[in-house]
């Protein structure tokens, strides 16, 4: 079994590995299949890890999953985009997460923000630091982990677990067995057992001793009838297509402010500026796909006319581009100004620049 | 006699006066004046004053106002009262009672973030709200009329309420409740005697009767749909409103409704252009 | 024991207005809307016992009183409201021990605002001279005639003594009045400003109250029950 470790600036390719551990600055860019993981430095991950003990002292950034028995953190972990699947998660340090993270037991102490929290028993005892919020820029910070950060209390959207504990926390919706909460902000609780407040809890919806799926099967289902109601109003004519448009955005927002804001931050949050650019993009419900993860949905999009820069994560089919072209999969167009780089194959008229291609390349005739 | 002053820089006054006309330091004491109109900084204090416009910082105490326009910071010491007072910029009262309050601004279309800054107490038969206000402070007000954004982290209590822009607060509980769909309207409860939300305001006899500065003419809202989680009154009559319950006598659902759940005693309408889910007869 | 709200509805038969009226006039508190969550996602009760007896007792009272006269109980405005002798023990300006000589001078236990100012105002001159019980006594019933006729406070109260014996006038505030030069003033009091006072500071001491037990409530309003003691 190999050992890694990193002291100055390197870079690990994936495979079975006794321990890694970077000091320096590291990037792993394969799958890993690990026993110890310990970053002291700044890691950067874009392959799957499967490992015995994860422990963060430095700056790790996660853009795959991870599957792991336990993990420490005291230093800073993003995780973007990656599902974290655990026995045990303690944190002391700096957590974002913009996925889940799901583990059976889960202790955060230090700052989280965090997409959902799903386990067993998840504590949280956040303790606001004394003084001001110490995060300066945070206009940049929330771009940068992909979400809004706090100092002074614990963010998460979606809590669900048989035993929660929690001080210091924010969270949109919160199902579990049982609860403790103190100095708490929530919009709605769902438990099993009566929910036990110590002090300075804000709830906005609370329900108590209904059973948390039923009722949230209950709401689905209201949700769906009343979409189809008002298609069916629309396919008689009953109501224009405007209306129908109003209707549905409606009817899909359940009326609460708070849900109404998170879901006008998501369309803010988009991965790119709003540049004038035209964009295809595509949604596995009311998710946005963004590179690498349409994964088995084969898509494809045809664009007639002249174009400027073209990026594609798939295949792609145009008419003139001006600028530069990099495809995932393969490429059919007319001329090209620029550098072309290509998954698959290539087929085009004319080409100004340098082509990089790992299929078959075909020049159609004629100019 | 009553004599007219013109003054410029600093200057006290006291005694019985026609027209005030000052820019500068002016102060007032135990006064009667007819006409007031100063810019700059002006104390007024034990004092009757029939028409006053002032621009830039007032300080009135213990003082009666037949008609009053503040622009600028606004401080009332002691009780103020006024037939019809009307303010730009921020206030704070110990307690103003006047039979008209009028919060204006210069700009229309003002942030919330960057709205008046009220503070203090007032009491009014009407509240004429013109410019983005969040009602935190103590109030006491027969009938609200607002026509530009409002937000209340509490309940907000009055007799007759009427919105005719965007409206945000925890809860509304009013004999009779207006509700101009337009711009965004997201309330939790809200519960009266008679609730009206519409997609058009024409200012009825009731409307007219109520005393006010500002002059209302019909207006029609945007298309957009209210978000409201609960609706509990007698009377209710709504079009385009996203309600999870609403209960009631006589209920009325218009075009463009999408309601969980119906609760009504009387008698119930529903148009063919609105989604009810449930309609339950208590 | 809780009730629901369609429930309490039924049962008492009043309307969502009615209740929501007398939420908004203080008359059922805030607290006794209790969240709850049922079948259809969230239901308000209410202590059983405790509302039903309010209610019970609200619409008693509407029996009893006139709506003037209720809206003039219920207002929270210092000004247009009745005054209870239980009230009068908030006021800290008039001595608790001189509201039963009030009581037998005006002969009632509702006060209009007019005249706790003059209670107000005898209060403090009582402080600082020697006059006795008997003779505050005298001054209000010779005062109480006039005082219902006053519909603002734009009043002067002037107090003069012969001989040892006080008397009162009150007279409008611009008004010019001239007295017997034998007559010594020995106080004069601007109504408007004491009730700019009083306004201020009571603001929100008087939110209509309820004792949880039905025979207070018809108690507080009631002459008879309140004892008279003779000066």
């Amino acid at each position: 079994m190999r050992r890694e470790k990193i002291e100055g600036v390197g870079s690990i390719y994936g495979g079975e590995y006794e321990s890694i551990l970077v000091e320096g600055m590291g990037k792993l860019k394969g799958d890993a299949k690990v026993q110890t993981i310990n970053i002291d430095g700044t890691f950067k991950s874009k392959g799957r890890i499967i490992a015995e003990k994860i422990n963060i002292d430095g700056f790790a950034r996660i853009y795959r999953d991870i599957k792991v028995k336990h993990l420490t953190l005291e230093g800073t972990l993003k995780l973007r985009r990656a599902n974290v699947n655990a026995e045990l998660v303690h944190s002391d340090g700096f957590l974002t997460s913009t996925k889940e993270i799901s583990a059976d037991e889960i202790l955060i102490k230090g700052t989280c923000s965090v997409k959902k929290l799903t386990g067993d028993q998840i504590q949280i005892n956040h303790q606001a630091p004394s003084g001001k919020n110490v995060i300066h820029g945070n206009w940049l910070i929330a771009p940068y982990f992909g979400r809004k950060v706090s100092t002074n209390r614990c963010l998460v959207d979606v809590i669900e677990c048989t035993h929660l504990k929690a001080n210091g926390l924010n969270a949109k919706i919160v199902r579990a067995g049982s609860v403790r909460l103190e100095d708490c902000r929530i919009n709605r609780l769902y438990c099993d057992s009566e929910p036990k407040m110590l002090k300075n809890c804000k709830i906005k919806h609370i329900y108590y001793g209904v059973d948390k799926t039923e009722l949230r099967q209950k709401e689905k289902n209201m949700e769906n009838v009343t979409v189809k109601k008002i298609l069916d109003m629309y396919k008689n004519n009953v109501i224009n297509g405007d209306e129908a448009e109003l209707m549905l955005k409606a009817a899909i927002t359940s009326g609460s402010t708070q849900e109404l804001s998170s879901q006008a931050e998501q369309s803010m949050g988009l991965p790119w500026e709003d540049d004038d650019k035209l964009h295809f993009v595509a949604f596995l419900g009311r998710k946005l796909l963004k590179k690498g993860e349409a994964g088995e949905h084969k898509l494809e999009v045809s664009y007639d006319g002249p174009a400027k820069n073209v990026e594609c994560h798939g295949s792609l089919s145009c008419g003139d581009i001006m600028g530069n072209v990099s495809a995932g999969q393969s490429i059919e167009c007319r001329d090209i100004g620029g550098n072309v780089s290509c998954g698959g194959n290539l087929s085009c008229k004319d080409i100004d620049g340098n082509v990089k291609y790992s299929g078959e390349i075909s020049r159609k005739a004629g100019k | 006699m009553r004599r007219n002053i013109l003054a410029l820089g600093e200057r006290s006054i006291q005694g019985d006066y026609g027209m005030v006309t000052a820019a500068g330091e002016l102060a007032i004491e135990e006064s009667t004046i007819k006409r007031l109109s100063a810019a700059g900084s002006v104390t007024i204090s034990h004092s009757q004053i029939k028409k006053g416009k002032v621009a830039g910082s007032l300080l009135a105490e213990a003082s009666d106002f037949q008609e009053l326009k503040a622009f600028g910071s606004t401080e009332i010491h002691g009780i103020c009262k006024g037939n019809l007072c009307s303010f730009a910029g921020a206030i704070a009262a110990e307690l103003l009672e006047c039979k008209v309050l009028h919060n204006s601004s210069g700009s229309k279309r003002s942030n919330l973030s960057n709205s008046n800054e009220w503070s203090g107490a007032f009491h009014a038969v009407t509240f004429e709200s013109a410019s983005a206000l969040t009602l935190n402070f103590e109030y006491r007000f027969q009938n609200i009329i607002s026509t530009e954004a409002l937000h209340s982290d509490h309940e907000i209590e009055c007799e007759n309420f009427y919105s005719l822009s965007q409206l945000s607060a925890v809860a509304v509980n009013a004999e009779y409740i207006f509700l101009l769909n337009g711009e965004s309207i997201r309330v939790d409860q809200v519960t009266g005697s008679h609730v009206k939300i519409k997609n058009s305001f024409r200012p009825d006899k009731k409307f007219k009767q109520i005393p006010k500065y500002g002059s209302y003419k019909g207006r029609n809202g945007k298309k957009s749909i209210a978000l409201i989680h609960t609706i509990e009154a007698d009377h209710i009559e709504i079009e385009s409103t996203r309600a999870q319950l609403v209960c009631g006598e006589q209920v009325n659902i218009g075009d463009l409704c999408i309601i969980d759940r119906v609760e009504y005693r009387e008698s119930i309408q529903i148009s063919e252009k609105a989604v009810v889910n449930e309609v339950v007869k208590v | 024991m809780f009730i629901t709200k369609k429930d309490l509805l039924n049962e008492t038969g009043i309307s969502y207005g009615q209740l929501y009226r007398w939420k908004r006039e203080g008359l059922i508190p805030e607290e006794w809307f209790i969240k709850q969550p049922s079948f259809t996602g969230q239901e308000t009760v209410f202590p059983r016992k405790q509302i039903l007896s309010r209610i019970k007792a609200i619409q008693e009272l509407k029996d009893k009183y006139s709506l003037e006269e209720l809206a003039k109980i219920l207002s929270p405005e210092v000004a247009e409201r009745y005054f209870t002798t239980e009230d009068l023990k908030v006021i800290e300006e008039i001595k608790d021990n001189l509201i039963p000589a009030f009581v037998q001078g005006f002969q009632k236990s509702n006060f209009l605002f007019i005249e706790v100012l003059i209670m107000i105002a005898l209060s403090e001159f009582m402080e600082h001279s020697d006059m006795s019980r008997g003779q505050l006594i005298e001054i209000v019933e010779g005062l109480k005639g006039y005082l219902p006729k006053m519909k603002s406070t734009g009043f002067i109260l002037l107090l003069f003594d012969r001989q040892k014996d006080y008397y009162a006038t009150i007279y409008e505030e611009q008004a010019q009045i001239y007295i017997d030069s034998r007559l010594n003033i020995v106080k004069e009091i601007h109504l408007a400003d004491l009730s700019n006072k009083l306004k201020l500071k009571y603001r929100n001491s008087f939110n209509f109250r309820f004792d949880d037990e039905d025979e207070k409530v018809s108690k507080e309003f009631n002459t008879e029950g309140f004892e008279v003691n003779p000066a």
